[in-house]
């Protein structure tokens, strides 16, 4: 029972997008059924449903659209509940880190404090709180965030010295290649270019150009079929979920029941 | 310079710094910052999502539909938006995870969502693939308008054939290999597609360094000058 | 497993530590001595710009700039989109900003706010100005990704759709979007993103079968490989290649729109090109990394070769 519930809720899910994509946007009815279904017009199915030649198949697509998103975004309690028993109960008993997760925890509820309590009133200290010490473009979060992504470039640093070893014919393609475009994408790069291959059967030719090559011709060829691989791919395991097939362990709950 | 926008840029350097203290090594100076950023994540999330469309698309419709409150000036909200609740309700089972015996109704709005993406991907597919597909028959012969054979042209056009058959050729798993035309062609596809994965080492390269380049910027031009006065250029911080 | 293990030759055995700084110094370098060096001509931006030129304006039409990216790609991101709110409002082409990633608000109110006070200043005098509502329009964050760009390009009342702005607004009473109805009245999409899979989102289901707006997009260099797919295929009519993209942009801007004596040299385009020059350097940096890492395993075998004993 219970399985054939999530099957069929899982079918309904997707069946309304599938048919509104496949169905034409007006499904022809006989002219003398349209106006008996439109009745005098002011009814809800006169006014969204019905167009002058049939049937608009999507003509609630915004109020379903937007039932599905308030779907999708009531599962952010999840993450907030998560995070108070995890962090919380860390906290409540003066475990190891408990400082931290403090932290986290004041960290959040002060910017769900100052995000509602401004709501409206931008000037107001809270409002100044939020949009310029939490929220601000050079704030507290988004300096965190961009310290944080901005690491990686120390990180390739240290993998460029450590582990890009050209041990093959491919690798050296692959680091030959990769010259080419960082050369091609660079101030400094087109200046070395210019200045090696001053003289030579490449005079006329430009990294930039190289690089626009390398890019457009040969990227684009291997990356298209990578791309249309996964695409494929992508559909396929698509059609595999929304038709339930092979999510057995899915139906089951840990006890296999 | 602004009271607020001095705070606000000291407080995004030291962030920036307890972030970068991780390089020299693992101290509670970071790991404080992190959790700090992430429990602000967290709260951002739920701000804005509630005030950007959960309150105006969600339930300020569902009480203005039930006559609890009145829509605003140029609003109007029929007796039908009540329905709404309907997939709040539903939205609600994801919290069933949390009850052992209930818990199996997770997987209705759970089964219900991958059911639309489902659904979706269909669209998504031909939307995206079909003109990939098309634009990748090109003409091998290229004639210039004058009469006269277009030699770069034909030769990228059948480069670009040539990449493409030979990549896709190095993904068919569904039969043998053991064909010389195949083999061959499959092993031309594994090192052109070494000049793509290059190409993407370039990039990375230039993305991962922007973003340093962004932040120490912003220490520079930015934060010294307001968290240490005397070093102000002429003319205040930058951009 | 008895024998000790061959000691690494010395180039490889550097702390990770001097590594990093040896990045921040050369990084950090040009920044502070601003040193700059005029971009690279990336041929994509400068079709970009063309397009952009060329975008229809006037009553009743929005460009759309979907902002989807945040503070972890503001490096390559803000500029590019910077540059794109810059042109329009040079052009005085209305433009709405909408993003459907959750970091992206503080952005979507700034950007172009700053955009306007800056344009604002440099045009001081000339009676030329712009302003919130009559010359763009926050849309605010609409999360929902695939389903919200879907029935953004379905609907057939925008009004109705949005309801208010980022600031609570009602759509209705802000001018530039007063005629705007629907898709069919937008000439065009900027699409800024570092996000994976953002721009497939918005290529797959911002279109309807008789209207297909121009799209822009403007991705973060990991991105660019990618986003060439598109370009061919003319999915895409334009792209801005990463910072190196947003760079050449800026200065085909200046060349256009202030050496013309149309307004003051913007301090930025100096920031944008003394950043490139450190990116340039950034570059080199990794190479000479990768040459002495493989220099390192290198060059003891030379040694062994020539007779050289065992590596130091």
């Amino acid at each position: 029972m219970r399985k054939r519930v999530i099957f069929w809720m899982t079918f309904i899910g997707g069946i309304y997008f599938f048919l509104e994509f496949m169905l034409p946007a007006e499904i022809w009815l006989p002219q003398s059924l349209l106006t008996w279904l439109k009745g005098d017009g002011t009814g809800p199915l006169a006014r969204n449903m019905l167009g002058d030649k049939g049937f608009i198949f999507g003509g609630l697509h915004e109020d379903i659209s937007n039932g599905a998103i308030i779907t999708g975004v009531m599962a952010l309690g999840l993450g907030l509940i998560n995070i108070m028993r995890l962090h919380g109960v860390r906290l409540a008993k003066l475990r190891k880190g408990w400082v931290h997760s403090a932290g986290l925890i004041a960290g959040m509820l002060i910017t769900i404090f100052v995000g509602f309590w401004h709501w409206g009133s931008p000037e107001s200290v809270t409002g100044k709180l939020y949009g310029n010490i939490i929220m601000g473009t050079r704030g507290l979060f988004p300096g965190l965030s961009s310290a944080m992504f901005s690491l990686l470039a120390f990180y390739v640093a240290t993998a460029a010295y450590r582990a890009f070893r050209i041990k093959s014919g491919e690798a050296a393609l692959l680091m030959f290649s990769a010259l080419l475009v960082m050369l091609g994408q660079i101030p400094h790069g087109v200046v070395f270019f210019d200045a090696i291959f001053r003289h030579g059967p490449l005079r006329d030719v430009s990294i930039i150009d190289i690089r626009m090559w390398i890019l457009k011709k040969l990227n684009v060829g291997a990356f298209r079929a990578i791309s249309l691989g996964f695409g494929v791919a992508g559909l396929a395991m698509a059609t595999r979920m929304w038709l339930s097939m092979g999510m057995g362990s899915f139906f089951q709950d840990e006890e296999g029941k | 310079m602004d009271g607020w926008l001095r705070a606000e840029i000291i407080a995004g350097g030291i962030a920036t710094i307890a972030i970068y203290s991780f390089l020299w090594k693992e101290n509670p100076f970071y790991r404080f910052f992190e959790h700090l950023f992430i429990g602000m994540g967290v709260g951002i999330g739920i701000v804005v999502t509630v005030r950007n469309f959960m309150w105006p698309k969600g339930i300020k419709p569902i009480l203005c539909g039930a006559g609890l409150m009145e829509p605003g000036p140029r609003e109007s909200y029929g007796a039908a938006y009540v329905l709404y609740l309907i997939p709040l309700m539903m939205g609600f089972l994801y919290y069933a995870i949390y009850s052992k015996r209930y818990r199996w109704m997770a997987r209705i709005v759970i089964g219900f969502s991958l059911g639309m993406g489902g659904g979706l991907a269909f669209k998504g597919f031909f939307s995206e693939y079909l003109p990939q597909i098309i634009k990748s028959f090109k003409p091998l012969v290229v004639w210039q308008a004058g009469g006269g054979l277009d030699w770069m042209e034909s030769f990228n056009n059948v480069v670009l054939f040539f990449t493409l058959t030979c990549v896709m050729s190095y993904f068919f798993f569904s039969f043998d290999h053991e064909l010389p035309v195949i083999k061959q062609a499959s092993a031309s596809g594994r090192w052109l597609m070494m000049v793509s994965f290059g190409a993407f080492f370039g990039a990375t390269v230039m993305a991962r360094m922007a973003l340093l380049v962004e932040r120490l910027q912003f220490l520079i031009e930015d934060w010294a000058p307001a968290a240490l006065p005397w070093l102000a250029h002429s003319g205040g911080g930058g951009g | 497993m008895g024998e000790a293990r061959e000691k690494e030759f010395w180039l490889l055995r550097v702390d990770r530590r001097w590594v990093y700084l040896a990045v921040a110094i050369a990084l950090a370098g040009p920044l502070i001595f601003r040193w700059a060096m005029p971009p690279a001509k990336i041929g994509t931006a400068e079709q970009f710009f063309e397009v952009a030129e060329k975008i229809e304006g006037g009553d009743g039409k929005l460009v759309l700039i979907a902002m989807d990216w945040g503070p972890g790609t503001q490096a390559e991101n803000k500029p590019q989109t910077e540059m794109l709110i810059r042109h329009l409002m040079h052009r005085r082409v209305k433009f709405g900003v909408i993003s459907c990633y959750v970091l992206a608000e503080p952005f979507l109110l700034n950007l172009p706010k700053n955009v306007a006070a800056d344009l604002n200043e440099q045009y001081e005098g000339t009676g030329k100005t712009w302003e919130y509502g009559r010359d763009w329009v926050n849309l605010g964050y609409r999360p929902g990704w695939t389903i919200m760009v879907q029935g953004l390009a379905k609907s057939e009342d925008l009004h109705d759709y949005f309801k208010t702005d980022a600031n609570g607004t009602d759509i209705g009473e802000i001018e530039c979007m007063k005629n705007v109805k629907t898709i069919k009245d937008m000439p065009a999409l900027g699409e800024f993103t570092g996000l994976v899979g953002a721009v497939q989102v918005w290529l797959q289901f911002f279109n309807r079968q008789e209207h297909r707006p121009t799209y822009l997009h403007g991705c973060t260099s990991i991105s660019i490989p990618e986003a060439f797919i598109y370009l061919d295929s003319e999915q895409i009519a334009a792209l801005q290649e990463g910072v190196a993209g947003a760079a050449y942009y800026g200065q085909l801007m200046t060349e256009k729109y202030v050496e013309k004596g149309l307004g003051k040299e913007p301090e930025k385009a100096s920031s944008a090109a003394v950043a490139m020059t450190s990116l340039s350097v950034a570059h080199f940096v990794i190479i000479f990394f990768i040459a002495i890492g493989n220099f390192g395993v290198l060059w003891p075998r030379i040694r062994r070769r020539l007779g050289g004993g065992t590596a130091s």
